[in-house]
This record gives C-alpha cells, structure tokens and sequence, in this order.
C-alpha cells in the first residue's frame, strides 16, 4: 500500500503530457492490486475498457463486485424499517402506559369510592347502634306510652293463657335512670384535640344527630325501596299487644322512614322487648301479651320507625 | 508507519523555534500532516474519556451499585402502614357492645392560614366550636396542629367543600360504644392506642387487634404514586371478633334495676349475676357503680373494673345452701327433718345468735332454711362435720377461679380444714369466715337448679376469626357436686324462703314458681380490718322445677334497708320477671311444693 502512495504522490506532480504513459503503467501496477475496479473507475471508459480487455487477457480472475444501485436501495429499505419499528415501538409503549395510567386513575377512583362507602356503612351502623341501644329503645317505647310489664304472660296456641296477666303499674314518662349516651364521641372533638383545656363546644352539640338529621332529610327525596307493608298492616294482621297510644303510633309511623331494601334484610337492628300489656285501654288488636320484638327499621334515633313485628 | 508520525511531531516544534518566519510555512501547507496522526490522537482521546467513563460506570455500578440501588429505590418508595382494622364485641345476639369505625383528625397548618378569624369563622359553625376558639387554633407558626379529633368523615366532607387551604385530616380509627355503659365493665375499655385496658378489650386484646398490613408504593417528588412503579400490598389481617354470652337488653335492664335499688339504699356498689344455669352463660353481669366506655377517663378508677369478679366478699346465709345441700346429700337429713332451735348456740369459745331474740323452736330443715336460722344451720351442719362440709363447699367451687381468666379475677378464699379453729366449723357453716365474688355465689344456685351439675360459667361464647373460623373458649367438664334428687328437694326448700313464712316474699314472681335465698352477711372492711357495714342480697332461680334462669343480686353497705329479702329481693323480682319474658320462658303451671316449715309434737 505504501508503494500506491507514492505513485498516487507521483501523479499529482507529474505533467499531464505524459498522462497516457503513466496511465498504463499504472494500470499494469494495479492489475496486482486488489481494488483494480477503484483506482480504474476515475480515469475515463476509454482506457479502462482497454486496459481491461488487455488485463483480462492476462489475468482472467477479475471478481464482478456487487451492484450500487442495489445496495443503495436496501439500505434505504433497511432505514425505513427501523423508522417504523422505533415509531410503532413508541406508539405501542405510550398506549400501554397510557392504559396503565388509565387503569391508576381508575384504581384509585374505586378506592376513593370504596372508602365513602366503608364511611357511609361505618355511619349508618353506628346509627344503627345508637338507635338500637337498649336504653334508646326503651325510650322510644316510653315515648309511646308503653310500660315494662310486670307479670308474663303467653298465650297458647289454642288461646289459652299462661300467667296471671295484670294491669302494669308505673308512670310512662319515668326517665331511664342510666343515662348511655347513644353518641358522644364527636361532641367533644375540639374538646379532645384541646387535650384538657376547656373549650367552647355547646354541651349539647352532636354531629351525629346532626348527620342523621340529614340524612333523615335526604331519605325522604329518595324513592322508598322497601315493600309497602306498613307498619299499620303488619300490626293490623298480627296479633300484637300494644297500648291505645301505641298502636296509633304505629299506624301513623306509615309516613316514617321505609328503610331500603338492602338496609331492611341486612342493617335493620332488631332488639328483643316484650310487649307491655293494655294499661289504659281495651287494645283494638288482640293481644299475644309477649312473644314480640320491637323491630327498627329506621336509621336515626330522631325517627326512627318503631314496627311491632313477629318474633322469629 | 513510522514516518508520517515523526514528520507530525517534528512539524509543529519547528514552526514554534522559528517564530515569525511565517512565509516558510504557507510555502508547506498541512496537507503535509496525514490526517491519521489526528485519528490516532482522537482514538487515544476517546480511549482515555471513556475509559474514565468506564471506570466510573464500574464504580457505580459494580461497586457502590447495590448501595446506590437501595437508596435510590428509598427515595421513591413509599411504606404506608395499613391499620387493622379492630375486631367487635358483641352480645349474645349478635348486638354490637364495641365497634371501631373511622374518624378524623382536623389538622391546620398555621404557617399557610393566612386570615385565621375568617377561616375559623367558616369551621366553627361546621365543628360546632366556637370561632374565637378555633381561631386560636389557627394562629400561629407550626405546620401541624390539631383543630378537632375524632371528628364524623361526613363533618369532615362538610369541611373539606369549604375548600379551606392548610386544612387537611388524618383518619383514625375510633373505638365506640354504642351501648355506652351496658355491660362496660364487661367489655372494657381502651386507650388513646387503641389497645385494650380493662375487659374483654384487655383480656383478648391479640385477638381482636389483628396485624397491621403495608403498603408499598413508588411516588413521585409530587407525592403521587407511579403507576409502572413497584407496588406491593400486604392487606391487614382484621381483628377476630369476640362474641359474649351476654344479653344487651337483660344486660341493661338488670344494670338499671341494681342502679335504681342502689341509689335508693343509698348503699356503695352492688352486682348482679344473670346466668343460665344449664349452659354456666352469663346472661348479665352488671354492677354499680359503673363507667362510659367512651369516657374512661371521666369515671372514678375504682369502678372501671369488675366488682362482681374482682370483689369478694363473704357470703353469709345465701351460703347456706351448699351446707343444707351437703348434709342432705349425704344422707344425715332431709327437708322434713326435725330441728329443736334456740335463738343461740355456744360452739367454741363463742355464742352464735339468730338475727332475732326467739322462743325455742320446731323448726324443720326447710324452715330453718327458709327463716335463714344460724342456730338450726350449725346443727344441721353438724350431723354431717366440718371435714365433709369443707370437701363439699370445695366442690362448689369455693376459692377456686371461675375459669372465666377475666383480668384481675379473685378467687375468693376459704380456710384449709386442717387450718380451723373450733369456731371455723359453725361460722363457715352460715356463710362466714370464707369469701367468694358474686359470680361464684352465682354459679352454685345455677349446680343446684342444674340438678346438682356444677357447669363452669362462660363469659364468651366464642371469638370469630376474619377467615370465619370460630373458637369457643375452653371449659371444664361439668362435675357432679349433689345428685339429682338432692338438688330437686334444695330447689323445693328455697321455693319455702320465697313463699310465705319466709325471708324472701319480696322476690316471689305471681304465676311462677320461684326459689331463692336471702343473705344479710357482715361486711369485712379492708380499710379499718373490721367488720362495718353488710352485703345484703339475693340469689334465686325460676322456674324451680326445671330452673332457667338463676339471677344472683348482691348491695354492698346499704344505709337505707338492710335486709337481703328487702333490698335483693324486688331487683331479683324484676330483672327476673323481665328475663323470663325476654327468654320466653312461661310458667310450668304445676303447684309449689308447700314443704312444712315447722313441725308439732
């Protein structure tokens, strides 16, 4: 290769008089080259042709090299391919995050939705239990001139009576002397965070009662879902003992809270208490003086519907 | 090769020696210079940079990798702890007595308030608080301070549309007691950690805690979690639910009848035990004074424990019963057996009284149970001897735990026989000189209206697993303290206390049959180590030939009233009467027995 240098040195120098001369000598040098066809292709057809022709007869193993035209052309093919691939690469990459971050949004949409309704039933069960304690029973009971029975007493299948059934004695308005307060833990939030300082919150303030209330309010705009069996029907055809003031309670709890369906067969507390016996009046409804619960269907303590209903 | 590389070098250095000689140089232009000498400088360049590229990447990556790893991954990797959620106790029915639910925590960032009597006045009226009030609050420099706690998610919803800046709410999880203090010094109570201090809360704590889970997350410097990132969740295995034997209503209603009478005895405390005799489940178990469950911290330390298994005291003539049933099982008498009884008795260096001054008199056994006799009890007793009386009160159950392992249990004491004095033998033999908690006295009216079967007492009938596996705490075999026979002709003789002639009319039950025995014991007094003051109760059971129920009241140091038949009674008449309808349980409508109480001849 050192020796092509030189002559390639030598041609630059040279007059072009002798062009010819030198353009054979060369070729007759560059016919031991391996890269005859380069060197060659500057120097005009004319001489190449003769020059070949003169080489071919000499040495006959000149080796046809590949097209470029061809090689141009795959390449291009090549360069388009991997311009698709990168830009399909990359389409496909942005849709399946795109989906992934969809599938986040959506994740955490239901998971927001999850917690409001874990807070709803966490609310709606502490009504619950509020309304169902036995002390809030019981004065729901009193509120309706019912009065804790002294004596049991069943009535058999065939009609018959077991016990001594007597009037019950005691004043309706009689306080429940315990007081359990249904829900105390949010009165005194501001209190708390105080941690022992006294603080301004109204003694009597309950956001619980508050909720209730509103939801309370909320319900009545709601479509009822619960069956239309009244509490009025369901005294009316089962044999339920129940003072006069009692029993128009119940007729008139019609326009109180239906709870709905889901909330009648799964949430609806019920709380066992005997039936009082007639303490003012003949009742209009035959009497089972005991085997009945007092059933809440409602959600808040301010109104809930008290239902006698059937025991189980 | 060599020499182009010689010509490059020495190109340049003859350039520099001569200087200003300019016009030599443009005559050799660079072309001189093969631009190999610049590949190889650039190649040995490129060499040298990346070479210092590479090092480094093996530095860091080979190296410190896995530290720079773990604390790259730290940076974005978020561990939430997932609290679990607490387990309920409920009552026998399935009411709630303890619930967790979520609350809030409002908290303000003072620093990004900047009018805080305009935001206090929007939150007062929402909270409920007074504006000035939370105002205070507001004012001042500190990033996280509380404005309300425990606090609904819906007040908080209330809130949050007011859409106030550098307000925002941690949710907690808040015990609550919907039942407030039905049966509180039953289920206990927590603390500020939301571990159990008394109770059941306390006593089954590891259950019903549950494991805490964690969440795992990779976050953006903006706090929101990267989708494609890590994300492993470890859920939070809830609490086991704990399910009690107890009745909420019975619960409530004996609690309410035992305050009513205590007040009105103006007495310090009382107990009542409600127990289904053939299954030892304590249907109530309430005592005066009792506390808030959602305020521990507002009652007085002495009443958040449990009295009726914590107390013990000396039972007096309700113990009668299990000296009456030892020597008629043992064959030395029977309820008709004849008694001649003064009103005292010399035993030892002591002379046992009657409660009052009476003429000799015939008395058989079931009258002298039925007049409560100490006399007509020690002679009784004596037939059978102090060392089968003792291995009888023994198999009772007294000075034995109940087996309920509630906290701060006592078993209650009895003198060892080989330990007694002349004077043990009568004294114990009317109720004296042992002690009990009410829960015992309780559970050996329940052997006797169980023909004779002594069943342990439960407390909690089962704790339920989140997988829906339930455990049923452990208990012991029933054992046969008195046969069958014996505990039917006891059951008769307490049915003599509460008819007439008896101590106990006060507790009878019109239509039912009812059996029972008063006790007015001497009070024993810690604090001045005397006897002050007496336990007046009441333990009895219906119906008496096939007893359901046993309700067991105690009132400890009444200043109005004394007697047991007097205080005891009516609160056992109206818990029961109350209990037998909740239970459905009608009479059995067969007649009393009518055992003669006094004979002639």
């Amino acid at each position: 290769m050192s020796a092509t240098a030189r002559n390639l040195d030598g041609v630059a120098a040279d007059p072009a008089a002798e062009l010819e001369a030198v353009e054979l000598a060369y070729l007759d040098e560059l016919a031991d080259a391996d890269h005859a066809a380069d060197f060659a292709r500057p120097v005009g057809t004319e001489y190449a042709t003769r020059g070949a022709r003169k080489l071919k007869a000499a040495r006959p193993n000149l080796r046809m090299v590949s097209p470029l035209r061809a090689e141009r052309a795959s390449r291009g093919m090549f360069a388009l391919i991997v311009t698709a691939l990168l830009i399909v690469g990359m389409v496909v990459i942005l849709v399946i995050n795109t989906t992934i971050a969809q599938g986040a949004f959506t994740v955490s949409e239901l998971q927001a939705q999850q917690a409001t309704l874990t807070q709803q039933e966490q609310a709606l069960s502490r009504s619950i239990a509020a309304a169902a304690a036995p002390d809030a029973l019981e004065q729901k009971a009193r509120d309706m001139g019912m009065i804790p029975s002294e004596s049991p007493v069943f009535l058999n299948p065939d009609g018959s009576i077991v016990g001594k059934p007597k009037p019950a004695r005691g004043s309706t308005s009689q306080p429940p002397l315990l007081r359990t307060p249904a829900d105390v833990t949010s009165a005194e939030a501001v209190d708390n965070a105080a941690s022992g300082v006294a603080q301004g919150l109204p003694p009597d303030y309950d956001p619980a009662a508050a909720d209730a209330a509103q939801r309370q309010a909320q319900s009545f705009n709601e479509p009822r879902l619960g069956p239309s069996v009244t509490a009025a029907q369901r005294a009316a055809s089962m044999p339920v003992t129940l003072s006069a003031d009692a029993a128009v309670a119940a007729s008139t709890s019609t326009s109180g809270v239906v709870a709905p369906a889901t909330g009648a067969t799964n949430t609806s507390a019920t709380s066992k208490a005997p039936a009082k016996l007639p303490h003012t009046s003949t009742p209009k409804v035959t009497s089972q003086w005991s085997d009945t619960v007092i059933a809440v269907s409602g959600l808040s303590s301010g109104d809930a519907g008290l239902t006698a209903v059937p025991a189980r | 090769m060599s020499s182009p590389s010689t010509m490059r070098r020495t190109a340049p250095r003859g350039a520099s020696s001569r200087g200003p000689v300019r016009k030599t140089r443009t005559t050799h232009p660079l072309v001189l210079v093969s631009p190999r000498g610049r590949g190889l400088f650039l190649l040995v360049a490129t060499a040298v940079i990346l070479s210092i590229f590479g090092g480094r990447l093996v530095q860091v990556q080979a190296v410190q990798g896995k530290a720079l790893a773990s604390q790259a991954i730290e940076q974005r990797l978020k561990k939430q702890t997932l609290p679990a959620p607490r387990g309920a106790i409920l009552d026998s029915a399935g009411q709630p007595l303890a619930l967790t639910v979520e609350v809030r925590n409002i908290v303000a960032d003072q620093t990004k308030i900047t009018d805080p009597a305009a935001v206090a006045a929007m939150l007062g009226p929402v909270l409920g608080a007074d504006p000035d009030v939370v105002a205070q609050r507001l004012t001042g420099t500190r990033h996280f301070m509380y404005v309300a706690k425990g606090v609904t998610p819906a007040t908080w919803n209330q809130v949050l549309d007011l859409r106030l800046p550098g307000i925002t709410s941690e949710s907690v999880a808040q015990r609550v007691y919907p039942a407030g203090d039905v049966a509180s010094n039953v289920v206990g109570f927590t603390g500020d950690g939301g571990s159990g201090l008394g109770g059941v809360e306390y006593a089954f704590q590891s259950q019903l805690a549950g494991t805490a889970g964690v969440r795992t997350y990779e976050r953006g410097p903006g706090g929101n979690v990267i989708p494609t990132g890590a994300n492993a969740v470890t859920a939070a295995q809830p609490g086991a639910t704990v399910k009690l034997t107890i009745d909420r209503d019975i619960q409530f209603f004996a609690q309410r009848a035992l305050a009513e009478q205590v007040a009105k005895a103006k007495a310090d405390s009382g107990t009542i035990v409600v127990m289904d005799p053939r299954t030892g489940d304590i249907l109530a178990l309430g005592m005066v004074p009792t506390f808030d469950p959602n305020h521990p911290g507002t009652a007085d330390a002495s009443s958040l424990g449990n009295r009726a298994l914590n107390n013990v005291f000396e039972p007096g003539s309700t113990s009668k019963l299990m000296t009456m049933a030892a020597v008629v099982n043992e064959g030395a008498a029977t309820p008709y057996s004849t008694f001649k009884v003064r009103d005292s008795i010399k035993r030892g260096d002591k002379l046992f009284h009657d409660h009052d001054p009476h003429p000799v008199q015939k008395l058989t056994l079931a009258g002298i149970m039925a007049e409560s006799s100490n006399v007509g009890t020690i002679q009784a007793a004596e037939r059978i001897g102090g060392r089968r009386l003792y291995s009888y009160l023994k198999k009772f159950g007294i000075g034995l735990p109940t087996g309920l392992h509630f906290p701060g249990e006592s078993a209650g004491s009895i003198p060892a026989y080989d330990d007694w004095s002349p004077t043990s033998f009568p004294t114990i033999a009317f109720g004296q000189g042992l002690s009990v908690n009410a829960v015992q006295s309780a559970s050996v009216y329940a052997t006797i209206a169980n023909d004779g079967v002594r069943v342990q007492p439960r407390l909690v009938d089962e704790i339920v697993n989140p997988d829906g596996s339930v455990v049923v705490p452990p208990s012991t075999t029933p054992t046969q303290v008195v046969t069958a026979q014996t505990a039917q002709q006891l059951r008769s003789m307490l049915e003599s206390v509460v008819g007439s002639g008896g101590t106990g009319t006060m507790a009878a039950i019109p239509g039912y049959r009812v059996g029972g025995k008063t006790g007015t014991a001497s009070e024993y007094r810690e604090d001045c180590h005397c006897y002050r003051g007496v336990v007046a109760s009441f333990i009895g059971m219906a119906p008496v030939d096939k007893p359901q129920l046993v309700v067991a009241v105690s009132i400890f140091n009444p200043r109005v009233g004394h007697f047991g038949g007097e205080l005891g009674g009516p609160v056992f008449k109206r818990v029961m009467t109350y209990a037998l309808q909740v239970r459905k349980i009608p009479p059995t409508g067969t007649p009393s027995a009518k055992l003669p109480l006094t004979y002639k001849g």
